[in-house]
């Protein structure tokens, strides 16, 4: 028996042609992607996403406020004991997070200026 | 060379126990050679995965029932060894899918070693992105499969290729 059939070889290559076709969508939906944008994750769900060049105050459920001001988004208000999330450093389209973990909110920046927030978030806590 | 002929690897369950164990012990071994050789890609997760030139073996050897066993030992050994709880739960969901497409996969009958090791090493990274999708918030996974596939693609042709070096040298009988 040959070591490689004609079989294997059809497998193998729709196997590379899968994630080939996925990291093309990946990098289609990256160019279209436009400006930067907060957006708000309340316990791993997606609550909203607003653009950062528009001034507004967003309340998250009833337990946070959320400010975005001249292309910063901070955590205005937090119904939570440690506040941690509202004494964070803002965030802008350099990218960045502000999280809090009692109410499970999370503010995330989307098409930032310097690749994709969520893998350097990733690294950082690798590291 | 006709003792060759039929599995003698599988005869009494005496012979079968021994003959598991030393390649359990062999896969726990190819996983600390791994453990202690890193491999310089910028990507965390990619290894060879050494170990499943054993686990491929026992499939064709024996069947996917022991491939299964040892394979859960395998992980559970090696993560209590070199790694954590968290590289045994990624290790096991990985390992399982893999061996779960592999079984399938030879099933059919219409495809070698090559392929169904091929197959193996995508759907155990595979495996590992789904499960890293459920347990962390906002894992980047649209980034992650496709260069884990491509990985595991290449881990999982190697693999094969060195199984299908082996296995028609130990185990003649064999229809690889």
């Amino acid at each position: 028996m040959k070591l490689l059939r004609k079989t294997d070889l059809i497998l193998i290559l729709v196997l590379a042609l899968i994630p080939v076709l996925i990291l093309i969508y990946n990098m289609t939906g990256m160019l279209s992607s436009g400006d930067p944008e907060l957006v708000v994750y309340v316990d791993g769900e997606e609550y909203g996403r607003f653009p950062l060049n528009e001034d507004r105050t967003v309340e998250i459920g009833d337990t946070n406020i959320c400010r975005i001001h001249g292309g910063q988004a901070v955590m205005s208000e937090a119904n939570c004991p440690d506040q941690v999330c509202v004494h964070s450093a803002p965030i802008d389209a350099k990218g960045g997070h502000i999280v809090c973990l009692p109410n499970k909110v999370v503010l995330a920046i989307e098409n930032n200026e310097e690749g994709a927030s969520a893998e350097e978030a990733l690294d950082g806590v690798a590291g | 060379m006709n003792d060759f002929k039929h599995n003698y690897y599988a005869g009494g369950i005496g012979t079968r126990t021994a003959y598991l164990g030393m390649l359990l012990g062999l896969a726990v071994l190819f996983g600390y050679v791994e453990a202690m050789i890193p491999i310089p890609v910028p990507v965390p997760g990619i290894k060879l995965g050494l170990a499943n030139i054993v686990v491929a073996a026992i499939l064709y050897i024996f069947s996917w029932k022991e491939a299964v066993f040892i394979t859960a030992l395998r992980v559970v050994i090696i993560g209590f060894l070199f790694g954590n709880m968290f590289s045994i739960v990624y290790g096991l969901s990985g390992a399982l899918l893999s061996l779960l497409g592999m079984t399938l996969l030879k099933k059919t009958g219409k495809f070698g070693i090559i392929g169904v090791s091929a197959l193996g090493g995508v759907l155990h990274n595979v495996g590992q992105v789904i499960m890293a999708t459920i347990a962390v918030i906002g894992f980047p996974w649209r980034w992650y499969l496709p260069v884990l596939m491509l990985a595991g693609l290449a881990a999982g042709i190697l693999i094969g290729i060195a199984d299908g070096i082996i296995l028609p040298r130990i185990h003649p009988a064999g229809d690889y």
